[in-house]
């Protein structure tokens, strides 16, 4: 039996109180990709965070193939916070990709590709180059190597940023939101992208609104609501057969929205063959 | 040692003090209003001449500090056959030099008032002093305030500046106690203690101003 | 009024002189000053609530106590509590102590204006705490933060003219010299200005040609010299 890329343990999570999480049990195995949707404040950007530790779970445990992440269990056995070196250590593992980029702006597009591979790994400049444009010449931004951020737009930052989290050869990439603050003119190019890297071996945990996407690449499909697991299911069954009610109700809203009953259309038309089947 | 009986018997003399340093800022700060105004037309104006004037003006008096420009002023006046006490010549110059600083705040203002009030104002058919008096003052203001403020604080924190010529505001005050008494300590903490309470007050009623004015 | 430039041109060497005091004394008060605003900044950043308490009083007491008292309380009560100080250094004390307080302001408030996403991204590559202050922090902090600091300076050079009030051999205190020698006192103190002025003038200049240089990446794509084949 392989041993999951990332399995969550019983993660919960509060803030002054207020549970958001409440214990999120999750295995991806290695080249999986998994889609998580629901609706807004379900959880679901919370507990990519609680993942590699940017706002640390209150309770419960993350597993970086098969290796305790953030944490360590001492000589009596107890589970204790990692020390801040030993996590960044950790962190260089697992990728992310922001809702707002987060391309830092003073650097070229090369340079914030580089930056990881040549500061953080320590690798020869020449070296970090080479995987940078091999990297930016994926992503489709060859020629836009040495643009600095402003000079970008939202889709080829984007685009920039997965191939920053790239270069640090992830065990496994989290996406958080990646298209939610794209014109809807954008979303296409950030989303083909990610359809390539999914094809791949890339293991990826991708938060999304765009339903489409998600049932046309997803291996698995996750309905987060109220800080729970609400549907964990492979999308043609997600679609067709739902366990739970709240998953009808789900599929319901989103396909009204993306059918333009209420307001613009949006980039996440779902692939209606699937559902006439 | 420290005797509070004899810092407690000075303490009149530095509350005189207190109320000239109050009465120098607010002569000062009257003055910088209106010298800031001015300068900022100047700043703001469609004639490359007054707008060369007043970046002058304004880089002359950022640029030198207060204590020369108070003996500048201190000597010039009688030159051109001006003879005043002390203490006006000081307001004087604490007002030429924060007014330049105010005039900088109020360009600063004026500018980041939207182009589309003005022409909403303009669409209206509204004369040009109308449009100063009913949009761009009222909304100036508003965004200048806290800057003011902060302008007025410093100004109160150069008024000791006066001292050099013998006017008798808190700094002063305190040194002729000390000249007496020999307990720099404990005078000087009381002055500079002074100070901390009247710019508190400044800022206090500046707060209380500024939620006056608010629009929401 | 007409002036005396023979009586101007020979006070000239002493305002020399004591134009190069001035310079001297702000370099060593600037450079204390960042030191110790820099100190302070990081108290107020830290977690250590004592710290973070004390350094939020001295910046509170530095900014509401006039520079002029500072120099006073420098000069007469330092010595009382045995700290032996010769004025010049007095001075010095005074007025860093007074600037730290305005730096550490100023660069709380430029690292503040810094998105959390930019610290965030740095983390997830596992930047150490030194990588992200020098690789991500600083380099857009500094284009932020070096106008206010230029304005400081100048703000600095200007306050080290207080210290002719305790007989520091600086500038104004030349002027001070060459006036009583002279008797002119308009002209000398014009002269003085225009000294100051030209100092100011200068490190304005070199304010605005720094801040061009730090914001290129506002402005335009980089120009690669190497790997561009386009």
């Amino acid at each position: 039996m392989t041993i999951p890329a990332l399995r969550t343990e019983a993660i919960a999570k509060s803030f002054n109180g207020n549970e958001v999480l409440s214990g999120i049990d999750l295995s991806i195995m290695p080249g999986e990709v998994v889609c998580i949707v629901g609706p807004s404040g379900s959880g679901k950007s919370t507990f990519l965070r609680c993942i590699n530790h940017l706002s640390p779970a209150t309770s419960g445990h993350v597993y970086l193939n098969g290796e305790l992440f953030g944490e360590r269990e001492t000589a009596g056995g107890n589970v204790m916070p990692l020390q801040h070196a030993a996590l960044q250590e950790q962190r260089q593992r697992i990728g992310m990709v922001f809702q707002s980029f987060n391309l830092w702006p003073h650097r070229t597009a090369l340079e914030n590709v580089m930056e990881g591979p040549r500061i953080v790994k320590k690798m020869p400049t020449a070296e970090a180059r080479d995987l940078a444009e091999s990297l930016l010449e994926r992503v489709g931004l060859a020629e836009r190597k040495s643009y600095y951020p402003g000079h970008l737009s939202g889709g080829q930052q984007q685009r920039v940023a997965i191939a920053r989290a790239l270069a640090m050869q992830p065990e496994l990439i989290l996406f958080d939101e990646p298209t939610s603050a794209l014109d809807p003119e954008l979303v296409g190019e950030v989303l083909s992208v990610m359809k390539e890297l999914a094809s791949g071996e890339t293991t990826m945990i991708v938060v999304t609104h765009e339903i489409g996407f998600a049932v046309e690449v997803a291996d698995r499909l996750v309905l987060m609501d109220k800080g729970r697991i609400v549907e964990d299911a492979p999308p043609r069954q997600f679609i067709e057969a739902p366990r739970e009610e709240r998953s009808r109700q789900f599929l319901k809203q989103v396909l009204s929205r993306s059918l333009g009953f209420s307001g613009e259309p949006s980039g996440a038309i779902l692939p209606l063959s699937i559902l006439q089947n | 040692m420290f005797d509070p009986a004899r810092l407690i018997a000075a303490l009149p003399e530095l509350a005189n003090g207190a109320t000239n340093t109050v009465m120098l800022t607010f002569c000062s700060a009257l003055l910088s209003w209106v010298v800031g105004s001015v300068i900022v037309v100047g700043l703001l104006s469609p004639v490359a001449l007054w707008r060369r004037a007043g970046r002058v003006y304004v880089s002359f008096m950022r640029g030198t500090p207060a204590l020369v420009q108070l003996f500048l002023v201190f000597f010039a006046l009688p030159m051109i056959g001006v003879h005043v006490p002390p203490f006006i010549a000081a307001s004087i110059t604490l007002g030429l030099n924060s007014g330049a600083y105010v005039a900088e705040i109020l360009r600063g203002a004026l500018l980041a008032i939207p182009a589309g009030q003005i022409e909403a104002a303009e669409a209206l058919g509204m004369r040009k002093a109308a449009l100063w008096r009913r949009i761009l003052l009222p909304q100036g203001i508003r965004i200048a305030l806290p800057s003011l403020t902060n302008e007025l604080t410093l100004l109160l924190k150069t008024t000791p500046l006066a001292s050099v010529v013998a006017v008798t505001e808190l700094t002063f005050a305190g040194q002729i106690v000390i000249a007496r008494t020999f307990e720099p300590a404990e005078v000087l903490l009381a002055v500079a203690l002074g100070y901390i309470v009247v710019s508190q007050a400044l800022v206090l009623g500046a707060r209380a101003l500024e939620r006056h004015l608010a629009v929401t | 009024m007409s002036f005396d430039w023979a009586l101007i041109s020979e006070t000239l060497p002493l305002l020399a002189q004591g134009t190069l005091v001035t310079l001297q004394l702000s370099a060593i008060t600037a450079l204390a000053a960042l030191a110790g605003g820099a100190v302070l900044a990081s108290f107020c950043a830290s977690r250590a609530r004592p710290l973070r308490l004390m350094a939020q009083i001295f910046i509170g007491a530095m900014r509401g106590i006039p520079p002029l008292v500072l120099v006073l309380i420098a000069f007469y009560v330092l010595p009382a509590l045995g700290l032996l100080l010769d004025p010049m250094t007095a001075g010095v004390v005074a007025l860093a102590s007074y600037f730290s307080a305005y730096v550490a302001v100023a660069l709380g408030s430029a690292i503040a204006a810094i998105p959390a996403g930019q610290t965030e991204a740095a983390l997830v590559i596992g930047m150490t705490p030194r990588l992200r202050l020098v690789r991500v922090i600083l380099p857009q902090a500094l284009p932020i933060v070096l106008p206010v600091l230029c304005g400081l300076l100048i703000g600095l050079i200007k306050e080290t003219a207080l210290l002719s009030v305790i007989s520091v051999g600086e500038l104004t205190f030349a002027t001070k010299q060459a006036v009583s020698r002279t008797y002119a006192p308009f002209e000398v103190y014009m002269t003085a200005a225009m000294f100051y002025w030209a100092i100011s003038a200068a490190l304005e200049a070199a304010a605005r040609a720094l801040e061009h240089r730090t914001t290129r990446f506002r402005r335009n794509i980089a120009s690669s010299p190497k790997g561009r084949l386009s």
